[in-house]
């Protein structure tokens, strides 16, 4: 220790020299050394994107255009027959690939309904204890004692068929208007206000835990107002968990549409998966398979792809993990 | 005001602070009656073992104590003329950082690890000075380099898992000085880092306290730490402030039967294959405190003067799974802080004269003579070459 220089200046130790890689960055990097979770990443992607184009009027006309006899099973002579016709005569690809619409839209607005729901009460919840936790924790208790698809359908029978103000375009002139609830904003609903419960335990937990480290003291003794403590300071911490969050729960709205639906409590007027799946049932016993497989195979690849990419995420964002490679 | 008069006025001035915490058993109080000044350019040291409330002081000055269940009962915190117990939140936010900033004992928790360290520095700059991100950033790199960090600029874009422990330290205490507060408080700012390091940190905050003239309020266990950066020190026990005095005075001549015991249990050197001694027992819980003289259970001075005393005059007691007898007057009266000696202030009624002695607040201007010295590391103790400097 003789050969310490008066100097009290601090020498950089060589193996930090890398590039400064963020949480995110870091998170990026582990999940793009796993094959399988950039292959599940693509079909996401590829979803998403058919969902996007979904949203194109070509899709509305296709869907209700007979390209052939009713119950013709696939045949390569056209793209509109790839996967057969229904019984109606609509060709059943142009169906499937509607569906994505509705599934994207179902997954989207539920996920920031009920994410929004959950992290907010959360946060609150966790962050300031006493008995706003009190009241939080007896509400998402209460909530989550009763089984979530009782709780689901006895929303979706409440809503439906009541006339609700609407924001209509008519003629080119936006107005109100009171009008049944879209079944798909009912179901939307009927999800985001029913699954928050999950995340907002989850984000409770920890924040509790996060509220008494160091950083937190610190950034308060440093004059930090409260506000600005949980959204700039805490959320960032807990932020991983709503990523992982979304990407399960997105699975568990999916198969919830295609339940509801089956149920005849959902999407009505327009092809859904569950819908697709739901006219299936009779067809199966006339030996009429490609409908019910096709939905069926679009919702298992989708879901096996956001299963695995959870599970991938979740392995990325694990702090724990932080600097094991 | 000229600048001699500023330097005689106490920056922070405690008086008579009682902090409560309500608990399922009752309140406890784990600061009582606490009063302490702090005069500008001054490092006032507060030591004491686990638990004794110097913590809780220096969060109370601060009014960071968690409330509920936390209180502050009693007492005025007056920082340059201004009640801090009586500002509004909004106002108390900036005190906090701007006039007050505070470190903390782990280095390695105290910074936010999704935030680059330009990111915190920047912000603790931005909410205390009306200045754009850019300028935030370039005081940031300026207190990084303060703070002896090379090669700021790129440091800045660093999140804090990539540094060690010494220079997340650095990283703290340059975010706490980019605002120039007034007054330092640091708690326990070397315990979690290693010898080297420790020493390394403590001569920083010298040189900065030396170049900008702050006030210091360091929160220790370690009287080694004392010695090499205390004006002026306050033994706490129990949750009071047993003996008061400055750094010399202190080590030379402690009063307090505690203090006493605190300086028989560090190693020195030279001395070997003796046991160390220890104070036997352990520090009360606040929510259990005995009656009088809060030491006396532990005290062997009491013990001591209760075998020259009559019968009746000493009371028999259970400690540490012993009996012993200690003076009536310990076990039932707890002694007040009374200046024994001139500019020396302690609380035990065995002291000569004790009752004798005047009760008034403890306040000490001492600066000590700087000395520049450099950093020698740690196979020398650094307690005892502190001790040598001053009998020399």
């Amino acid at each position: 220790m003789s050969m310490m220089a008066p100097s009290i200046s601090v020498v950089p130790d060589s193996d930090v020299a890398e590039i400064s890689r963020s949480l995110w960055g870091d998170a990026w990097k582990r999940l793009s050394r796993r094959p399988s979770a950039m292959i599940c990443m693509g079909i996401v992607a590829v979803y998403l994107l058919v969902g996007l184009a979904s949203f194109l009027p070509v899709f509305d006309r296709k869907i209700e255009q007979a390209v052939a006899d009713g119950y013709q099973g696939p045949s390569f002579k056209s793209f509109d027959r790839l996967l057969g016709t229904d019984i109606q005569g609509f060709p059943v690809i142009w169906r499937l690939l509607y569906g994505t619409r509705v599934a994207l839209l179902i997954t989207i607005f539920a996920s920031v309904l009920s994410l929004g729901i959950g992290v907010t009460l959360g946060i609150v919840a966790g962050y300031f204890g006493g008995w706003i936790d009190d009241i939080i924790t007896w509400l998402f208790t209460t909530v989550s004692s009763v089984p979530w698809i009782l709780l689901m359908i006895a929303m979706v029978y409440a809503l439906k068929g009541r006339m609700f103000p609407w924001f209509v375009i008519e003629n080119r002139r936006p107005h109100f208007a009171w009008a049944e609830m879209d079944p798909t904003v009912m179901i939307i609903l009927a999800l985001g206000l029913t699954d928050w419960v999950g995340i907002c335990r989850l984000i409770r937990g920890e924040v509790l835990k996060h509220r008494e480290r160091d950083y937190v003291q610190a950034a308060r003794a440093a004059g930090v107002g409260t506000g600005r403590i949980l959204s700039r300071h805490i959320l960032p911490n807990v932020f991983h968990l709503v990523i992982i969050s979304f990407s399960l729960g997105a699975v568990a709205y999916v198969q919830a549409e295609v339940v509801l639906t089956f149920l005849g409590l959902g999407i009505t007027g327009r092809p859904s998966w569950g819908r697709m799946i739901d006219d299936a049932k009779l067809e199966l016993l006339r030996g009429v398979w490609w409908q019910a497989v096709a939905a069926t195979a679009a919702i298992g690849i989708l879901c096996l792809a956001l299963n695995l990419l959870g599970d991938a995420l979740r392995d990325a964002l694990d702090p724990r993990l932080r600097g094991a490679d | 005001m000229d600048k001699q008069e500023k330097m005689d006025q106490a920056l922070l001035e405690v008086r008579n602070m009682t902090v409560g915490f309500d608990t399922e058993r009752g309140q406890i109080r784990p600061v009582r009656n606490l009063s302490i000044s702090i005069f500008p350019g001054q490092t006032v040291a507060l030591v004491g073992e686990s638990g004794c409330g110097k913590s809780v002081t220096a969060l109370s000055v601060l009014r960071l104590i968690p409330q509920p269940p936390g209180r502050i009962l009693d007492g005025e915190v007056w920082l340059e003329g201004r009640n801090l117990l009586s500002l509004e939140e909004r106002q108390m936010r900036q005190v906090r950082g701007k006039e007050i900033a505070m470190i903390f004992q782990e280095p390695m928790t105290s910074l936010n690890p999704v935030f680059t360290i330009g990111d915190q520095i920047a912000e603790a700059v931005m909410l205390h000075q009306h200045v754009s991100s850019r300028q935030a950033y370039e005081i940031a790199e300026q207190s990084l380099r303060d703070v002896g960090i090379a090669d700021p600029g790129r440091r800045l874009y660093e999140y804090p898992h990539q540094m060690s422990g010494g220079m997340r330290q650095r990283v703290m205490i340059a975010m706490a000085l980019s605002c120039q507060p007034k007054l330092l408080i640091a708690d326990e700012p070397t315990t979690a880092l290693d010898v080297t390091i420790q020493a390394q940190i403590l001569e920083l905050l010298r040189k900065l306290q030396r170049e900008k003239g702050m006030s210091i309020l360091l929160i220790t266990h370690d009287l080694g730490v004392v010695a090499e950066n205390a004006d002026v020190v306050g033994v706490m026990y129990a949750s009071r402030i047993v003996e008061f005095a400055t750094v010399e005075d202190l080590f030379d001549n402690p009063q307090h039967p505690y203090t006493e015991g605190l300086f028989k249990s560090v190693p020195r050197l030279g001395h070997r294959g003796q046991r160390l001694d220890t104070i036997p027992g352990t520090v009360p819980n606040p929510a259990r405190f005995p009656a009088g003289c809060k030491f006396h259970p532990r005290c062997t001075r009491t013990r001591q003067a209760a075998m020259k005393e009559h019968p009746s005059e000493t009371v028999e007691i259970k400690s540490a799974g012993e009996t012993a007898n200690v003076l009536r007057l310990c076990a039932q009266e707890e002694p007040v802080l009374r200046e024994v000696k001139k500019g020396h202030w302690a609380a035990c009624h065995l002291i000569d004269d004790f009752k004798a002695a005047p009760i008034t607040p403890p306040v000490l201007q001492h600066r000590r003579e700087v000395v520049p010295r450099t950093v020698e590391g740690g196979d020398k103790g650094i307690l005892v070459t502190a001790k040598e400097e001053f009998r020399q």
